[in-house]
C-alpha cells in the first residue's frame, strides 16, 4: 500500500499532501499537550516495530503480496496521535532511504497508512473493548477486530485513490496518465487480498502482541494522556 | 536501557526479516514503471515523467547494493536495511521529539 510516484497526478498528491499537513500539526499538537515525555523511547520503539513489521510481505490470493503496518497496534497502546507520527516517520524512512513508496506521494502514503488506518482501527478497538481491561480476551479481540478493519478502510481508499486516476486525468482518446487501472479493477485487487489474508495479518499482529503485553506488561497501557482513556486508568505513567 | 526487551524482540524481528523476502510477487500497485508497462501493454505519459523524483535510495527495495545476489548475501543485505532503517526511524522519532521541545515538558 505505499503509493510510488507516478501512479498518483501530481494534483492528487498534492492534495494529499494539504490534507495531512493539518492532521501532522494536529498529531503533534496532541502529542505535545498529552503524551507524557518520558514515553518518547515507547514511541521510538513502536515507531521503529512499524518499520519492521512492514518489511514481513505475505502472498496475497491473486498473486500479490501484503504485510501488516502495525498502525493500530500502536494506536491502541498510546493513542492515534501518536501513532500517526511514528508511523508518518516510518513511511519518510522507507520513502527515503528504500524507495519504498514515494516522496510525492508520501502525503496519500501518510494519509492512509498513518492517520486513516491508525486512528479508523482505533475507534472499532475502542467501541468493541469497552471499558475491559487490558488484560481481558475482549480488550485483545477488540483490538484484533480494529486492525482488520484499519487495514481494510486503509486499503479501499489506497484503491479508491488509484481507481479515479483514469477518470481525472486521461488523454482525449481516454488513455490514462497514471495509474492505469480503473476504479472496479483497483477495488476489486485491493479488497479481495486484504478482506482476507492481508486483513487477518493485521488482526494477527495486533491481537497478538496485545495479548501478549496486556498480560505481562499492562503497565504500558498507562502511557495514554488525558482525552485517550475513559477506562479508568490512572492517568500518569509508571 | 529503557524497554529493553522490546528492542531485543525488534532485533529478533530484524534478523527474521529476510523471511519477508521469500513471499513471491510485489504489491499490488506498486510495480515500476517497465513492470506496469508489461502488464497493461502501455507506459502512462504522466507516469513516465513522474517517475524517480527525488534523490535515488541508498538502499533501494532493502538490499544493500553489492549484497544483492537474490541468495545468502541478499538474506544479510535485508538484515543489514531493516537494522538501519528501524535504527533511522526509532532516531528519527527522538530527534524529533527533542527539536519540537517535546521532552523539556514537565509531566502533569
Amino acid at each position: 500500500m505505499h503509493i510510488p510516484d507516478g501512479y498518483l497526478s501530481p494534483q492528487t498528491s498534492g492534495l494529499l499532501y494539504i490534507i495531512s499537513a493539518p492532521l501532522w500539526w494536529l498529531s503533534l499538537r496532541r502529542i505535545r499537550s498529552s503524551f507524557n515525555r518520558r514515553h518518547l523511547p515507547l514511541l521510538a520503539l513502536l515507531a521503529a516495530f512499524s518499520f519492521l513489521v512492514m518489511m514481513f510481505n505475505v502472498p496475497l490470493p491473486g498473486g500479490t503480496t501484503g504485510h501488516a503496518v502495525g498502525g493500530v497496534l500502536i494506536a491502541v497502546l498510546v493513542g492515534p496521535w501518536p501513532a500517526m507520527v511514528a508511523v508518518t516517520l516510518a513511511l519518510a524512512i522507507q520513502a527515503l532511504f528504500f524507495g519504498d513508496g514515494g516522496l510525492l506521494s508520501l502525503g496519500a502514503n501518510s494519509f492512509n497508512l498513518a492517520f486513516v488506518m491508525p486512528m479508523t482501527g482505533y475507534l472499532v478497538f475502542r467501541a468493541i473493548s469497552g471499558g475491559s481491561p487490558p488484560s481481558s480476551r475482549r480488550f485483545a479481540t477488540a483490538a484484533a477486530l480494529g486492525g482488520y478493519a484499519g487495514m481494510n478502510i486503509a486499503a479501499l481508499l489506497v484503491a479508491v485513490e488509484l481507481g479515479i486516476q483514469p477518470i481525472l486525468h486521461h488523454l482525449p482518446d481516454g488513455t490514462p496518465l497514471y495509474c492505469p487501472y480503473n476504479l472496479k479493477v483497483a477495488v476489486t485487487a485491493m479488497m479481495i487480498p486484504h478482506l482476507t489474508v492481508g486483513g487477518a495479518a493485521e488482526a494477527i499482529v495486533t491481537g497478538a502482541v496485545i495479548a501478549f503485553l496486556g498480560r505481562y506488561h499492562p503497565e504500558l497501557f498507562m502511557v495514554r494522556g488525558r482525552g485517550a482513556n475513559n477506562r479508568g486508568n490512572p492517568e500518569v505513567g509508571p | 536501557m529503557r524497554y529493553g526487551k522490546g528492542w531485543a524482540a525488534l532485533l529478533i524481528m530484524a534478523l527474521l526479516s529476510p523471511l519477508g523476502i521469500l513471499a513471491v510477487g510485489g504489491a499490488w500497485g506498486e510495480w515500476d514503471l517497465d513492470t506496469l508497462a508489461d502488464r497493461v501493454g502501455f507506459k502512462p505519459e504522466g507516469m513516465s515523467k513522474m517517475e524517480r523524483t527525488g534523490p535515488e535510495p541508498p538502499l533501494p527495495d532493502y538490499e544493500v547494493p553489492g549484497l544483492a545476489d537474490g541468495g545468502m548475501r541478499s538474506v544479510i543485505g535485508t538484515i543489514i536495511s531493516a537494522i538501519i532503517g528501524a535504527g533511522l526511524t526509532a532516531t528519527t522519532v527522538l530527534i524529533a521529539g527533542r527539536l519540537l521541545g517535546w521532552s523539556s515538558r514537565t509531566d502533569s
